[in-house]
């Protein structure tokens, strides 16, 4: 892997960070009875919208490390027709000014009526978004990305990265969650590490048995699996903290559960980052 | 419509690499730049043959740049479409239009695009398109000593040289449709995988 491609890891993992908050988020506005927000506009620090904004920002910024000729980049939505890249340029724009949006009309008239249904909008553009970000990496010559891991692992990244920060937004005070429904996430959240984990592991069995043409990759040793064991470690520590919040919080009244948040999120974001080194390191292509 | 391709005879190719040479110096590449490269592809060992071993050993060159596929995958996935298809099937790059994201590539079966650091862009064999233009011959095809190289016609080349084979490592021809037309050496096996191990193949 190049050191060009970091740009790329930290790039899709921000992205799909910034999509998951919305889509949590707006879940949570109709899940809740009473989703009251500690916060007073749209262009509040305590809105996860303007963090979902700043990260699809800071997404594209670092996408621009990626490129030989940065100068060119507008360039890229030439091929809308043909090119799943170029979907995705547009499919980011379209979805930041839909963020914008939402935190512009909070931000001139506090909690205005149709603030739920932008959400909503913004919602579908971020799935749109992922779905064309699945779509480049579906290559019938890159036998490693081809495959039903590529489309679960950006998916599970998008759904853990968001519910674990709206989770930690709930702890912070400055989202509020119905207690039931703080449940069920933390469940969901238990299940996505569970289905993470167990994916992994899969993939890493298919990719050992992969021929892989003249580049003559080796996943069974070597720095892949040792970052392949450091993930795994890092998701079953992650699973046992959830899981540990749930079971005490149903028994334990007044459970600090926040204080388990923050360092559930931070072993979230370095697995996930993990998980995205290994997606990218695993490349070769058929043929020569 | 007119389908320009390569014609390579793996059975003639001494893997001397003037092809390659005749490449870079045309092109005026860097090092770290091969639009045309020579692969060796070897492997074998000893195989029971009733109650004696007898060897198997078998190698051979392959001489690759990129291939102007009918089916370019390199073409429909560059977003800016920098990478197009003349009429007489020759796969170009616009360096002005590309914006180095590399994923023309990625995926390429046969690593024809290649990213330059000096420009930011990617480069590729253009089939010598000024010389062809001027009819002559690309300087891979003038340079080789062993007159392995051919070029012309798609249609015209299988009339000429035979059904090209198929054979380890060239990946899958339905993927992209490469235009060349290959003879096989008598020590290839088909496009088997199973029948060479990657370390038996390099970039020599």
């Amino acid at each position: 892997m190049s050191n060009r491609d970091w740009s790329l890891v930290c790039f899709t993992t921000l992205a799909q960070w910034s999509i998951g908050i919305v889509l949590w988020f707006t879940l949570n506005t109709f899940l809740s009875v009473n989703p009251a927000t500690g916060f007073e506009t749209g262009l509040d620090l305590k809105n996860p919208v303007l963090l979902s904004l700043f990260l699809i920002g800071g997404a594209t910024l670092v996408s621009f490390l990626h490129l030989g000729k940065p100068a060119n980049a507008l360039k890229a939505l030439s091929n809308l027709s043909g090119s799943w890249l170029s979907r995705e340029i547009l499919a980011i724009g379209v979805f930041s000014v839909s963020l914008a949006i939402v935190l512009l009309t909070g931000w001139n008239n506090g909690e205005s009526g149709y603030q739920d249904y932008l959400l909503v909008i913004s919602s579908c553009c971020g799935l749109v978004l992922l779905w064309m970000m699945i779509r480049i990496y579906i290559m019938p010559t890159i036998p490693a990305w081809n495959s039903w891991y590529t489309p679960l692992n950006f998916i599970s990244t998008t759904l853990n990265l968001g519910l674990v920060t709206v989770l930690v937004f709930h702890a912070a005070g400055w989202v509020k969650i119905d207690s039931q429904v703080f449940n069920w996430f933390m469940v969901f959240l238990m299940l996505i590490l569970f289905v993470e984990t167990i994916s992994g592991i899969l993939h890493q069995y298919r990719l050992q048995r992969l021929k892989t043409g003249i580049d003559a990759l080796v996943f069974d040793r070597g720095s892949f699996y040792g970052v392949f064991i450091f993930r795994l470690m890092l998701l079953l520590i992650a699973f046992l903290a959830v899981f540990n919040v749930i079971l005490n919080s149903s028994v334990v009244s007044g459970y600090q559960y926040h204080l388990w948040l923050y360092p559930i999120l931070a072993l979230i974001i370095i697995q996930e980052l993990a998980g995205r080194l290994l997606f990218y390191s695993s490349y070769f292509r058929v043929g020569v | 419509m007119k389908r320009l391709a390569f014609f390579f005879d793996s059975s003639s190719c001494s893997g001397c690499k003037t092809c390659q040479m005749a490449c870079k110096d045309k092109n005026d590449l860097g090092p770290g730049q091969v639009w045309r490269r020579v692969y060796e592809v070897s492997g074998g060992g000893w195989v029971k043959n009733g109650s004696a071993w007898r060897q198997d050993v078998f190698a051979y060159n392959l001489s690759m740049s990129c291939n102007h596929c009918e089916d370019p995958i390199c073409v429909n996935n560059c977003p800016t479409k920098a990478l197009a298809k003349r009429e007489d099937g020759i796969v170009q790059i616009d360096q002005n239009l590309c914006i180095g994201c590399k994923y023309c590539s990625w995926v390429c079966p046969y690593g024809a695009p290649q990213f330059n650091p000096l420009t930011g862009v990617m480069g590729k064999c253009d089939f010598c398109v000024d010389y062809i233009d001027q009819g002559k011959n690309p300087s891979c095809v003038d340079a080789c000593p062993m007159r392995a190289l051919d070029f012309g016609d798609h249609d015209e080349l299988l009339e000429k040289y035979g059904p090209g084979e198929h054979i380890f490592p060239l990946p899958d021809p339905s993927i992209t449709a490469p235009s060349f037309c290959i003879r096989a050496h008598p020590g290839a096996r088909g496009s088997d995988p199973g029948i060479g191990n990657v370390e038996e193949v390099k970039i020599v």
